[in-house]
């Protein structure tokens, strides 16, 4: 039942690092199978949050890496799991978490940015495997990755640029690929994708973020696109669009972070959609992130570009492309 | 997929599942059980060279069907349709039939899937497809899952292929307004007008539209979908 | 838009019980409708049960608002409509509706379901699917806005102190097993 929230609890970090340490037993449950093809991303959303929440050392290093590392392929792209296909979008993940774990040099960076490279389209669009589905969500992916390896060189960004403009709208969203309707989690692709090349000058963030704090609904959450139910993900693929235009005071952080609170499961930790729904390491990951963009009290803080804490983005020496964290 | 029905184990020869009718239903705590097995033969005949291909013809089958978001699967489907292990049509029933199931009907993957297909088949055969079925199937799964993101972006994608079609554009532009009309908090079939718009761009009465949608305005108050479109059309009128 | 069902219910009497009602559940999966079909009977008549004579209320639940108003007589008429339904438009059907009831089935009927034929309501679910249909009955219903709609955004709102939407439906006696097992997975896996 979506019940008002009321007094909701703290953060439940010791509860939400014990859910993550578990996720990996769960073989009887339907969800384990249900998401096997997304093992490698679910890896990523786990350790991102156990690090926000200053816990990186509760699940095991030396797995997690061997793990990733039996994912990749001949071409250098990640599956989602052992003997899954490549894609870029768990090439990125897999990346994050080597990054995380501070063990990039255990597999070799150059042929993951020529097989980044190669799924670029001579529109500058991306495709996100060798089977040519195209959408904002793969040019956020490519730059971020080559970003992260210092290999932006390796990519056509103008090109990139050009297209996501392409796909912008009169509202001032941006939608998966020309003409679509705007949408949240799309907007975040985008916007972050245009502040690695360096090109958020293109982006109207007056009208943009006025779009983006019309999504915070009555009961304090956060619906991805107008008149669509509110959704935890969206605290962090709608905050940090805002941070990263510098409007992030548009909405009402308080409301937000009791709804955010309020969707915890508090016997068996976790963060679900929205109150009272089942959780998943998903919505874990990004309620948690979301309330780091809200400066939660002892949590680490994150960088709204890249999604992951910015200590770590700070120690590889990429610059601050936003507001936050100063 | 259902739950199961113990009163069920004596009469139905095919207990756990159900067969009502013509429908199949799959338990929900047995789902997990289909799936261990179905991923444990696909990944032993994934690799394997092509003496027969049955068995992964049919494991990606399941896998695909109860979790279209499984990549893998579809991408093994592909290829099978390349090699001819695989026939185009009965692809195309199958995804007919997995996009009755309304979580499955807003895969991304699944309408991709859908679209590499149409375009493999146009280019193999020559012949185009059936529009109206596609804008049928548009129908129903933005009916079964509304404001179905990828659903309208594949309906999007049609209308640019009528594009030189203005009897065509018209007749969907009418429709859409009568979708809009008994969908009025449809953000996403409203992007489907708003297309129909500006594809037919100067040939349009935007006063009588603009009053259409104030109309509406006030018969369904309250509703932020027909706000932004009148935002959209004052944007629209202005840039003309 | 959308109308999934039209009930009568009798509210006199604890439990309330349904004297006449109809579905209109094409868009559910095949597996099911039955047992959406039943959550909205439990629905119907957890929230007749908890409305006065005279008052008029809108429950929200998820995607689907439940109107309510219950009359003078001790009947109760139930609209289950999605959120795009507009809210005047279901109560002066339920209005129309009622009006009629009572004119035609005198209380004397009313503890004897069977006896109560009224094929004209499958007619109204399906004619009134398009709101703009009601049009004639509203402006005959102007006096509708003079009477306030409470209207609750969770069910809990008219629930009484201390009980609880899960343990209702535990309790009920109505909801199938089959039904409650579905209850708790569409809200696992939702
Ligand atoms: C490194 C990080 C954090 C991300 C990688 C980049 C990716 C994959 C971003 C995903 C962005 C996203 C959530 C896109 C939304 C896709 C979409 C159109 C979803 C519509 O799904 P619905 O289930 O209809 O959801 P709503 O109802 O909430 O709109």
């Amino acid at each position: 039942m979506s019940a008002e929230p009321q007094t909701p609890a703290k953060l439940q970090v010791d509860l939400h690092v014990k859910y993550i340490q578990s996720l990996n037993t769960k073989q009887d449950d339907l969800e384990y199978w249900l998401s096997e093809h997304l093992r490698v991303q679910g890896i990523y959303w786990g350790l991102n949050t156990l690090d926000m929440m200053d816990h990186l050392d509760a699940l095991p290093r030396d797995d997690l890496i061997k793990y990733i590392c039996s994912c990749q392929h001949e071409n250098g792209g990640f599956g989602g799991h052992i003997g899954h296909d490549p894609h870029i979008q768990n090439t990125l993940s897999a990346l994050q978490v080597l990054v995380t774990l501070n063990a990039l040099d255990s597999i070799d960076t150059d042929k993951v940015v020529r097989y980044v490279a190669s799924k670029q389209n001579d529109d500058g669009s991306f495709r996100g495997d060798d089977w040519g589905e195209v959408d904002t969500r793969f040019c956020y992916i490519a730059l971020s990755i080559c970003s992260l390896l210092k290999r932006l060189d390796a990519i056509n960004v103008d090109k990139c640029v050009e297209w996501i403009l392409k796909c912008r709208n009169y509202d001032g969203g941006f939608g998966n690929q020309p003409g679509a309707e705007s949408h949240s989690g799309q907007i975040f692709c985008c916007v972050n994708a245009l502040a690695i090349a360096g090109a958020l000058h293109h982006v109207d963030r007056d009208l943009l973020g006025w779009w983006l704090c019309e999504r915070q609904v009555k009961n304090g959450g956060l619906n991805g696109r107008p008149e669509k139910l509110e959704d935890v993900c969206y605290s962090w693929w709608v905050l940090s669009s805002l941070a990263t235009i510098d409007r992030l005071q548009w909405i009402n952080a308080d409301k937000l972070t009791a709804f955010i609170l309020s969707s915890q499961d508090l016997e068996d930790g976790g963060i679900s959609d929205r109150p009272g729904d089942m959780v998943d390491v998903f919505h874990t990951n990004f309620g948690v992130t979301g309330l780091s963009l809200l400066k939660y009290p002892g949590l680490k803080a994150v960088d709204p570009v890249y999604c992951m804490p910015q200590y770590i983005i700070d120690s590889l020496g990429l610059p601050r492309l936003h507001q936050c964290n100063k | 997929m259902v739950s199961p029905r113990e009163e069920d184990k004596s009469e139905n020869p095919f207990y756990p599942f159900m067969l009502v009718e013509t429908n199949l239903g799959i338990p929900i705590p047995v789902v997990h059980h289909v799936l261990a097995a179905a991923s444990a033969e696909f990944m032993d005949n994934k690799g394997k060279l092509r003496e027969d291909r049955s068995k992964l013809e049919l494991s990606s089958r399941v896998l695909f069907m109860i979790n279209p978001e499984h990549s893998t699967a579809a991408n093994t489907r592909k290829q099978l349709i390349q090699e001819e292990v695989i026939d185009g049509q009965s692809e195309l029933h199958l995804i007919n039939l997995m996009f009755t199931i309304p979580r499955h009907s807003k895969s991304a993957i699944a309408w991709h899937h859908r679209k590499w297909l149409r375009e493999f088949v146009e280019r193999s055969t020559g012949s185009s497809f059936d529009i109206e079925s596609e804008r049928k199937i548009c129908e129903r799964t933005a009916t079964i899952y509304p404001r179905n993101y990828y659903s309208w972006v594949y309906r999007h994608n049609l209308l640019k292929l009528m594009a030189s079609d203005t009897a065509a554009l018209k007749t969907e532009y009418n429709w859409s307004r009568a979708w809009v009309e008994s969908h009025i908090s449809d953000h996403t079939g409203i992007q489907h007008l708003e297309r129909c718009l500006i594809m037919t761009g100067l040939e349009f009465d935007i006063i009588e539209h603009w009053s259409w949608t104030a109309d509406n305005i006030k018969r369904y108050p309250g509703h932020e979908a027909l706000w932004c479109h009148l935002r959209f059309c004052s944007h629209f009128a202005a840039s003309r | 838009m959308k109308l999934y069902s039209i009930s009568i219910l009798r509210n006199d009497v604890t439990p309330a019980s349904v004297m006449t009602a109809q579905y209109e559940l094409s868009e559910f999966g095949f597996f099911q409708r039955g047992s959406v079909q039943e959550f909205m009977g439990f629905w119907a008549k957890t929230v007749a049960e908890r409305t006065n004579a005279g008052q008029r209320q809108s429950v929200e639940q998820d995607n689907y608002v439940g109107h309510v108003y219950a009359r003078a007589e001790g009947i109760a008429g139930v609209i289950i409509s999605d959120k795009e339904y507009p809210s005047r438009v279901a109560f002066s059907l339920l209005n129309k509706i009622l009006d009629e009831f009572v004119m035609r089935f005198s209380p004397d009927k009313w503890h004897n379901p069977q006896s109560i034929q009224y094929p004209e309501l499958k007619e109204y679910l399906t004619k009134y699917q398009d709101p703009k249909q009601a049009d004639s009955i509203m402006k005959v219903q102007r006096d509708l806005d003079d009477t306030k709609v409470i209207l609750h955004k969770t069910i809990e709102g008219v629930l009484q102190r201390g009980e609880k939407l899960d343990s209702l439906i535990e309790r009920s006696e109505e909801l199938s097993s089959q039904s409650k097992v579905f209850y708790k997975t569409a809200k696992k896996t939702n």
